[in-house]
């Protein structure tokens, strides 16, 4: 409808109208407190590092009961990898794309809407998603896609997709940790069958992670970060984090780092599972890990930080002026940097 | 309780609406409104006793409020989807004409990228120049221009009843610097 002379201020002034007014000091002195606490971080209950690292020792290379663990460890590449993999979503669909090592980046997968929670399986060659308009509903089928193909198939019905219980992809890319909503309990499915399984993290409800080689599983537990052998869930480290907003979104390959948000864990409307976060914590003496000063951003929240193998990190930077990704190593040195295209500045980076 | 702390829950009390108000046009939800707020303010409480001057509490809140919501909601659906309900809170003298334009241009700015919307929501209505808002989200003269340009075009683009009013957006734009 036309009305001209009635400018856009006055719309943006009625519109902002709108909103009902709430006291939020409660909240704020609340949410001071546990970032606080999580400053102070106390450490309550962590398992000796040398009990975790003889054990560690122990079941390293046996054969795990799920075959979680059994990776053969390979040397960690100190470049950042040639192949990386974005997410761009749109009101109609969901592109999963490639950038090459030449800087060019091109599309693998488009996912239709409706879909939530698209994800890419770790050796690359399947998606994962939920068909769910999430304006509507919290769960739908759960569609698994080949990439690079059109055709998608059901998987399973009633799978949830509220941003920490998405589907995961494990990393022997042929099953899924799910929930549904008509179960407690967290299950996994297989990609090919369907077939539903028990796992150690049924009753983890908010994100779990994977460390890269497929080790270790974080995860947080009230206000706790909890990280966990993946093969029968026993837990290595638990320390006090303090604060119960932040989710856990990535674990080192020695299981001594974790990668939690900057910000609230609450997904809403159906973003993607992300597999990043803005902050490093030490899971053996919860210290936190910072980001060297040439690359930090001003705002904790703008880095994005994801496990990378070898105990590596790989750390985004959207705005960086210069160059927007990063390879870290354990110490925090940078072993490489590469820039990113302007094009891909509002994806999500989602695989390396 | 501290004076520091008595101040800072006046500047709570006093100024929370102000900040939800625009946390609103740069979120289009009533609930992500209120946890931008929260989070600005919560970092806010603990700057509190760095700030030189609690007169610029404000300012400090937010910008915070600004890069926290570009950052947060870079990677979300909220600007892909509408919220699941309309507003049953007419402004004053509204009627059906206004309250379509009004659909339709929520509809329009929460289509727009994060930094776009911040960027018209400092221009049109918290009537920022080009260089207060470049200072506020970090970004040149040059970006904030092409921001509000790209933003403009894209609304007339996703709803063209809203053109003349934009037209008049484009003109008080130049005004306003």
């Amino acid at each position: 409808m036309n009305r001209p002379g009635v400018a856009l201020v006055q719309y943006l002034t009625e519109m902002a109208e709108e909103v009902h007014p709430v006291d939020l000091g409660e909240r704020v002195r609340a949410g001071s407190r546990r970032v606080r606490r999580r400053r102070r971080v106390a450490l309550v209950a962590t398992v000796a590092a040398a009990v975790a690292l003889a054990s560690g020792v122990g079941w390293a290379g046996r054969p795990s009961p799920n075959g979680l663990s059994d990776r053969p460890a390979a040397p960690a590449p100190a470049t950042i990898p040639a192949g990386l993999y974005y997410l761009d979503t749109t009101v109609d669909s969901a592109r999963v794309l490639l950038l090459d090592g030449a800087g060019q980046a091109r599309e693998v997968k488009k996912v239709i809407a409706p879909e939530c929670g698209v994800t890419l399986s770790p050796d690359r060659r399947q998606v994962a998603w939920v068909e769910v308009d999430v304006r509507i509903g919290t769960s739908g089928p759960l569609m698994v896609a080949h990439a690079g193909q059109k055709d998608a198939r059901k998987v399973l019905d009633d799978v949830r997709c509220t941003g920490g219980d998405n589907p995961v992809w494990l990393p022997d890319s042929a099953r899924l940790l799910i929930a549904r909503s008509s179960a407690a309990q967290r299950r996994l499915v297989e990609a090919s069958s369907g077939a539903v399984s028990d796992t150690p993290f049924a009753a983890v409800r908010d994100y779990v992670c994977w460390s890269p080689n497929g080790q270790y599983v974080a995860y947080r537990e009230n206000s706790q970060v909890v990280v966990a052998r993946a093969g029968d869930g026993t837990v290595v480290h638990r320390i006090v984090f303090g604060d119960e907003s932040v989710s856990v979104r990535g674990v080192s390959d020695d299981g001594g780092r974790a990668v939690t948000s900057a910000g609230p864990s609450v997904i809403r409307y159906g973003a993607p599972q992300l597999d990043y976060g803005s902050h490093q914590v030490d899971t053996v003496t919860g210290e936190d890990v910072p980001l060297p000063a040439e690359i930090a951003p001003a705002e904790e929240a703008d880095a994005q930080v994801q496990p990378a193998p070898g105990n590596h990190v790989l750390v985004r930077i959207p705005g960086s002026p210069a160059a927007a990704l990063y390879l870290l190593d354990a110490a925090g040195r940078i072993l490489d940097r590469r820039a990113e295209p302007e094009t891909l500045k509002q994806a999500a980076l989602i695989g390396q | 309780m501290g004076s520091a702390e008595d101040e800072f829950d006046s500047f709570v009390r006093t100024r929370t609406h102000a900040l939800l108000r625009s946390a609103y046009l740069l979120t289009g939800d009533q609930q992500l409104a209120e946890d931008l707020v929260q989070s600005a303010l919560t970092r806010t409480h603990l700057a509190w006793r760095r700030l030189d001057d609690i007169g610029n509490a404000e300012a400090y809140a937010r910008r915070t409020m600004y890069h926290l919501q570009v950052s947060w909601w870079r990677r979300r659906k909220v600007a892909e989807v509408l919220p699941g309900h309309v507003p049953d809170r007419p402004g004053a003298g509204d009627h059906a004409g206004s309250v379509s334009v009004r659909l339709a241009l929520r509809a329009a700015l929460l289509q727009l990228s994060a930094k776009q919307r911040a960027v018209l929501v400092l221009r049109f209505f918290e009537d920022r120049t080009e260089s207060e808002v470049a200072d506020l989200l970090g970004v040149t003269i040059g970006t904030v221009k092409s921001h509000t340009v790209r933003a403009l075009s894209r609304m007339r683009t996703i709803a063209p009843e809203l053109a003349p009013d934009l037209l008049d957006a484009d003109s008080r734009k130049g005004a306003l610097s």
